[in-house]
């Protein structure tokens, strides 16, 4: 697997044979709206979630790069060509599954799948090939069924096979879980690790945070510009500076306590979330927990739990966006780090 | 995979999926079949070839006698109008009018004789209250009609007035006849003072047949065709003329003048009896009016009024259908959001429209073949050509709506656009089609208005097929086959400018 193909990296250079490449990408729309100067260099086989508040411009990079839409500015390669010159071999390597659903209403489950797939060629309409697909998303018990009687969540996983049905490299989703329940976005996201696994490559748009957690990578879009680029671990990292530790003291907390116990783990912040609990944020919280459960020991300070913390990915997203709306830079986890002897500044009650 | 199985399953795609959604309609398609069926049965049934007579006031300014004969024997001058009353002021008649007690109302002329023997024509004015062009232009007709008919009446009665008087003159002439030839034996005979006697007998012969032209002059005179100098009563003045001045007493001329001058009395004489025979032998109303007039179709079949109107609705629903078909097919699509899966999909426009138009194709000619036999075998419409030729026909209008259909839907932002915009080709079909107004009755310039519609050439062509028995003419093959061609073009380019990238 690449290295996080980050904002900053991809414009650097491109890794080799990128599937999905973007550099200085923009659409500029009448309004102002749009999408400014997207980096992108998503490696082949790679689940790469774009995720933005609705009208953050996820839908304007999906189509910029399946060649609905024309950049004003920079340029965009997929499968190493510009998606406005695909001629159609390429355009049956690629999958797009729009917004909003594109079913027709008064037709089957079959007939709308048969149609879809026909657009591809014979080798995409076989009855094996529905079949398996239908079974793929679960609904070969529905066939027959007018796609105006079925639910919403069945709607989505037809739509998401006709997407699949000729076997794309490339697939675009463009929000593909929107309005489904969480146990059904549960089931997409193992299928699109399936097919990831499989060799496809795929760019998923969502505004479900939590989804950041399934992707090999994710990137922070809002206001059309891209906050960042990383993993999820990454961008957990990236976030809150560092791995996130709860401490949670038997006793009320006693600030120079802390202040000593942060200090002597060599925490990069801390914050007292309450009478009881700790926030510390550390480098690496492998390394940093046994030193504290050992500082803990030596000093005789009771306390009910100290473990790693995995931030929601709602809060990482919160923290991304606040931040470059602050001004602070993202991604402070190598600039702003706290050397040991610093003066610690404890905030009390940060949550 | 060749490219071309590919190509061609593209085209299927289409032509499966917008097939199966009509297919998937069935009340549509019912409605479409049925609709113009029940409305043409309702038609058939509800048509009056005649209009109910008028309900009509007399309006009588006057209290002339003859207004009680014109009441009594006021439908035997008209079946078309009925009298529902007298009043005598205009005021009344237009609030009976108002108040639909009556149709019309009819003002009659004071002392109409007066005016007549005044060398002027009275006139009828008919009232009425509908706003219609052609029912007031119907209005119109009947009126004339009518006093045409009142006139033909009067000079019937004339006419028969006369001939009556001639069968008197008739009795009178041998008189007169046998008093010409007693003169002309008494001058041969040197008799004079007889010749002088006989001619007495003569002048006042010719003095009674005078007073016996009143009536029969002016009839016999058209009779003849002569004019005013040869009338009857002139013949007789001539003639009476004549034996005055004829010198029985020898003083200037020769017997031969006076024998020769009594031999031309004599013919004449003869020709009046033969005008006089002519004139009683033929009746009166052929009389009044020598000359008719009748028509025939040379047509293959005798027309109702529904069979004549079916090719023109068979066309113009499909012409509707195709123009809805393909006015909504792609600006839904666009709805939808699907062209966006085209544009990113390995197709082309020329796919799509291809298999749109096959699809509405085999639609359109579905509801065209239930729609025929509808009405060949429940109405028992005529179709004296072809099968192929009526077959032609409908495909060629077909896709040249078709074509009509995907030009507006490329052209359109919203369905509700593409279907207002099907409705005013609908009116634009029903007003300048021929479809029930004659495009003779349409000024030139409009014509060519006419001629644009495909359902134009679709209306003349099937009436030509279904009635005169003949083929599709070669101005139908240019005008929808060419039309078709030139708006799939248009459609594609249109299609081709809205799948490309923005």
């Amino acid at each position: 697997m690449p290295n996080p193909p980050t904002q900053a990296e991809s414009t650097a250079s491109p890794a080799p044979d990128p599937v999905i490449y973007a550099a200085g990408l923009s659409r500029v729309f009448d309004s102002g709206d749009g999408v400014h100067a997207l980096d992108l260099d998503i490696p082949a086989g790679a689940i790469f979630g774009f995720i933005g508040p609705s009208g953050s411009g996820k839908t304007t990079a999906v189509r910029l790069c399946t060649g609905v839409l024309d950049p004003t500015d920079g340029e965009v390669r997929v499968l190493g060509t510009a998606p406005t010159e695909f001629d159609v071999a390429m355009r049956s390597r690629i999958g797009y599954l729009p917004q909003l659903s594109v079913l027709y209403e008064d037709l089957s489950v079959l007939q709308n799948l048969d149609f879809f797939a026909s657009l591809y060629g014979p080798s995409a309409a076989t009855d094996t090939r529905m079949a398996e697909l239908l079974d793929f998303v679960e609904l070969g018990e529905h066939t027959s069924k007018r796609v105006a009687d079925i639910s919403g969540g069945m709607r989505r996983r037809l739509s998401l096979a006709a997407t699949l049905v000729h076997r794309p490299d490339v697939i675009f989703l463009d929000e593909p879980t929107a309005g489904i329940d969480p146990v059904l976005r549960r089931k997409f996201w193992d299928r699109f690790r399936d097919l990831s696994d499989d060799g496809a490559t795929l760019f998923v748009t969502t505004q479900y945070v939590g989804e950041a957690a399934y992707c090999d990578y994710v990137g922070v879009l809002a206001d059309g510009h891209l906050l960042t680029v990383n993993t999820p671990d990454g961008l957990r990292r990236e976030a809150f500076g560092g791995d996130v530790i709860h401490v949670d003291f038997t006793n009320v907390v006693d600030e120079r306590v802390v202040t000593e116990m942060a200090r002597e783990i060599g925490a990069l912040d801390v914050d007292i979330l309450d009478l009881h609990r700790v926030r510390l944020t550390v480098d690496e919280a492998a390394v940093s927990l046994p030193q504290l459960s050992g500082w803990l020991s030596d000093r005789d300070v009771a306390i009910d739990q100290a473990e790693e913390f995995l931030p929601p990915f709602d809060d990482v997203f919160v923290e991304i966006v606040n931040r470059d709306r602050d001004g602070a830079p993202v991604g402070r986890l190598e600039s702003d780090r706290v050397a040991p002897d610093a003066q610690l500044s404890v905030s009390r009650y940060a949550r | 995979m060749t490219r071309a199985a590919m190509w061609l399953s593209g085209v299927l795609a289409f032509f499966k999926k917008d097939l199966a959604s009509i297919i998937r309609q069935p009340r549509l398609v019912l409605t479409l079949v049925l609709g113009p069926f029940v409305i043409l049965a309702l038609f058939g049934v509800g048509y009056k070839q005649q209009i109910d007579p008028l309900r009509a006031v007399f309006v009588v300014t006057d209290d002339g006698e003859y207004v009680d004969e014109l009441e009594a024997r006021a439908e035997e001058f008209s079946e078309d109008f009925r009298f529902v009353g007298r009043v005598d002021n205009e005021a009344a008649a237009r609030a009976a009018l108002r108040s639909g007690r009556a149709d019309v109302a009819i003002v009659v002329p004071p002392d109409p004789a007066g005016t007549i023997l005044e060398g002027e024509r009275a006139v009828f004015t008919v009232l009425h209250d509908r706003l219609d062009p052609f029912e007031q232009a119907t209005i119109s007709l009947l009126a004339r009609s009518t006093v045409n008919g009142l006139n033909e009446r009067v000079l019937n009665e004339l006419v028969a007035a006369g001939q009556q008087e001639a069968d008197d003159i008739e009795a009178l002439l041998p008189a007169t006849r046998q008093s010409l030839t007693a003169m002309r034996a008494a001058m041969e005979a040197g008799n004079r003072p007889e010749a002088i006697r006989r001619r007495a007998e003569l002048v006042a012969a010719i003095e009674e047949l005078q007073a016996q032209t009143v009536a029969a002059d002016a009839v016999v005179d058209s009779v003849d065709g002569a004019d005013g100098e040869a009338s009857v009563s002139g013949d007789l003045a001539t003639l009476r003329q004549r034996a005055l001045d004829l010198d029985l007493d020898g003083a200037d001329g020769s017997l031969d003048d006076e024998l020769a001058a009594i031999g031309e009395m004599e013919r004449e004489v003869a020709a009046l009896e033969s005008a006089m025979s002519d004139f009683r032998r033929i009746p009166a109303e052929v009389l009044v009016r020598p000359f008719g007039a009748d028509t025939d179709v040379v047509a293959a079949v005798d027309l109702q009024v529904v069979d004549f109107y079916a090719p023109g609705v068979i066309a113009l629903l499909l012409q509707h259908l195709g123009i809805v078909f393909g006015g909504l097919s792609l600006v839904r699509e666009r709805a939808r959001g699907t062209t966006e899966v085209f544009r990113v999909a390995p197709l082309q426009p020329l796919q799509i429209l291809l298999g749109k138009y096959a699809a509405y194709l085999v639609a359109s000619a579905v509801v065209a073949a239930a729609l025929g036999l509808l009405m060949l075998y429940v109405f028992g419409i005529p179709l004296v050509g072809s099968v192929g030729s009526f077959i032609a026909v409908i495909v060629l209008l077909s896709l040249a709506s078709l074509g009509i259909g995907f030009v507006l839907s490329s052209l359109v932002q919203t369905d509700m656009q593409a279907v207002n915009g099907a409705l005013i080709i609908l009116l634009l079909g029903t007003f300048f089609s021929g479809f029930f107004l004659s495009l003779d009755r349409l000024t030139p310039p409009v014509r060519v208005v006419s001629w644009a519609l495909p359902i134009t050439h679709a209306i003349d062509s099937l009436r030509d097929v279904m009635f005169r028995g003949v083929g599709v003419d070669l101005r139908t093959w240019v005008a929808l086959g060419g039309g078709s061609v030139l708006l799939f073009l248009v459609a594609l380019a249109l299609l081709h400018r809205g799948l490309r990238t923005d």
